[in-house]
């Protein structure tokens, strides 16, 4: 107990081998039934939901298996006026549905049927002085909202439009002790938001701001002895974590320092 | 659409029919299945037709005001309604604490809820921009305290921390005299918890305070006795001395001292630290036998640990 980190124990009868049809099967079906509670209740993610769906789908090789006619027709339903998109229709838009939509179309290589420049104009009109991204008018400021941003403008090759230097040091304002990065200055060194600052710092070319051995093995420590990584010190792994740091090491090009 | 499936909406959330007998509820696709028995998801889908009716009227009056009361309940995660009511209560002119109260008691089953802690903020900057005689009750230590009720239910909560960071940051309330002692509780209640780290780091090495870091050193020192395989503290012990330019082998007395602990053999983050020293001091020997040890008690990381001792050897 009092060596011992949080972890847990996979079970004997677990799963041992990727199941990809049933993956494939799962994803396929996704929102056949509008009334479902948990789909109702989850409309504001919609666009999100789309785009980890079509992900999955493209890496397991069945992207034929979505509605591509559909998948467009709702990009272009979303698209609010000021460049931004909505999640679904009538809900106000927000960069988080507006990445996720770039997302989508270049999946489904369809950039032409959304409004590149308006997505332009909305990513650079919430970036503030100091350099930080609010997610929408409404001024909640975030490290998700950074990578977003500059994650999106990448895509469309518009990354110049916005000031690439006063994101990169927000981001850097962010930097922790333990070499980490969390959602704002202060706060706490966290996965999640040490992927969205890493790649904000990859995509603008920035790298040289992050301690890559000291960062690189805050990451390697997130494993368990169970294989599974967290996302902080002492708490359970999770395996959205395993995407968090793994892609993270991936950048720091210290991949090789977990098992 | 008809109106008893209206009125069961409404009436099945204690919202009264006859109010909004005069709305005619839209949706953007074709409305919730007919054929469905009235259950959760379409009695919610009618009550957002009628919300958004209201809305595209730029209606702002009370029965929009208690629609979206009754839909943040079911839905607290829906930003849009969200931004609705936070301009209704400036234009209803809503009492603020009131409205903090009920965002608590929404709150404790929806912790890592996004909307939830904005919602507080957009709130608390309201109630700041007030002179201190037009806030009520409201002072920015009840505001703290009620972070720490919401921390008491889930003590590692990312946003309850991160919200704290920001009141302290954005109204420069380091001063506050009650907040060592929070601090002090927290530690007490899990010596493990990381995001208590954070906070002392973000609190005690603030540049106003730096000149008492050695407090910070013995802070952690302590820490690492009591529990010597504690993340936290290591890399806190690390972290301040990095912020004063220095490095473990100040503190090598003090990890020596630890052989005496009973978990020391055992402990990784211990041998960690003597391979960093012996590191650092150029003692290649002792850093290859650190190294050797840690294959052993950081198994999960033994194939590092093996390139380490190779790159040490190789030097």
């Amino acid at each position: 107990m009092a060596l011992s980190r949080k972890d847990v124990k996979i079970p004997e009868d677990a799963v041992k081998e990727l199941l990809l049809d049933k993956h494939v099967e799962f994803i396929a079906k996704y929102g056949d039934d509008p009334d479902d509670y948990e789909y109702a209740m989850s409309e504001f993610l919609r666009m999100n939901g789309i785009y980890w769906g079509s992900a999955a789908m493209h890496l397991m090789g069945s992207l034929q298996s979505m509605d591509r006619d559909k998948i467009i027709k709702f990009l272009k339903e979303c698209q609010a006026e000021n460049g931004g998109f909505r999640p679904v229709q009538e809900h106000d838009p927000h960069l988080l549905n507006t990445l996720s939509a770039v997302q989508i179309a270049v999946i489904f290589d369809c950039l032409a049927e959304i409004d590149v420049d308006g997505v332009c104009n909305y990513v650079t009109s919430l970036q503030t002085e100091e350099g930080s991204f609010m997610g929408d008018q409404w001024g909640e400021i975030d490290n998700r909202f950074t990578f977003c941003a500059v994650a999106c403008l990448a895509l469309i090759g518009r990354l110049s439009s916005i000031d690439v230097d006063k994101a990169a040091s927000f981001v850097k304002s962010c930097l922790n002790f333990d070499g980490g990065f969390g959602s704002r200055p202060g706060a706490e060194s966290h996965a999640g938001l040490i992927y969205t600052c890493v790649g904000t710092l990859a995509i603008t070319g920035h790298l040289h701001y992050v301690d890559s051995d000291l960062l690189g093995w805050w990451l390697a420590e997130r494993q368990l002895d169970s294989g599974g990584l967290n996302g902080r010190p002492e708490k359970l792994p999770d395996v959205c974590y395993s995407w968090w740091v793994l892609a993270s090491l991936k950048i720091l090009n210290r991949l090789h320092w977990i098992d | 659409m008809n109106n008893a499936d209206i009125e069961e909406a409404l009436e099945s959330v204690g919202l009264l029919a006859a109010v909004y007998r005069d709305v005619e509820p839209t949706f953007h696709d074709d409305g919730p299945n007919p054929v469905c028995p009235i259950n959760y998801p379409r009695r919610y889908r009618v009550l957002m037709g009628l919300l958004r009716t209201l809305v595209a009227k730029s209606e702002k009056s009370r029965r929009v005001y208690d629609l979206t009361t009754k839909l943040l309940l079911e839905n607290p995660a829906h930003y849009t309604i969200w931004h609705y009511r936070q301009d209704l209560l400036s234009v209803l002119d809503k009492d603020l604490n009131d409205e903090l109260c009920w965002t608590e008691s929404l709150s404790e089953d929806n912790l890592k809820n996004y909307q939830l802690w904005h919602h507080r903020m957009v709130l608390t900057r309201r109630l700041m921009e007030k002179p201190e005689s037009e806030r009520g009750e409201w002072t920015m230590q009840g505001e703290l305290d009620a972070v720490e009720r919401l921390l008491q239910l889930d003590e590692k909560n990312y946003h309850a921390w991160s919200y704290r960071i920001g009141l302290i940051k954005e109204f420069n309330q380091y001063d506050l005299e009650a907040e060592p002692s929070f601090i002090q509780r927290m530690l007490d209640a899990d010596i493990r918890n990381n995001s208590v780290w954070n906070y002392c780091f973000f609190f005690y090495m603030r540049e106003a305070r730096r000149e008492k870091w050695k407090e910070e050193v013995d802070r952690a020192k302590d820490a690492i006795q009591k529990v010597i395989n504690n993340e936290s503290p290591w890399a806190y012990l690390r972290g301040v001395l990095r912020k004063m330019n220095s490095d473990l082998r100040s503190v090598e007395d003090f990890v020596i001292s630890l052989s005496s602990n009973e978990y020391a053999e055992a402990s990784a983050q211990w041998w960690r630290a003597k391979l960093e020293i012996a590191e650092l001091k150029g003692q290649a020997d002792q850093a290859v036998a650190a190294a050797d040890r840690l294959c052993k008690v950081d198994q999960i990381r033994l194939q590092y640990w093996q390139k380490k001792m190779i790159a040490i050897e190789a030097k």
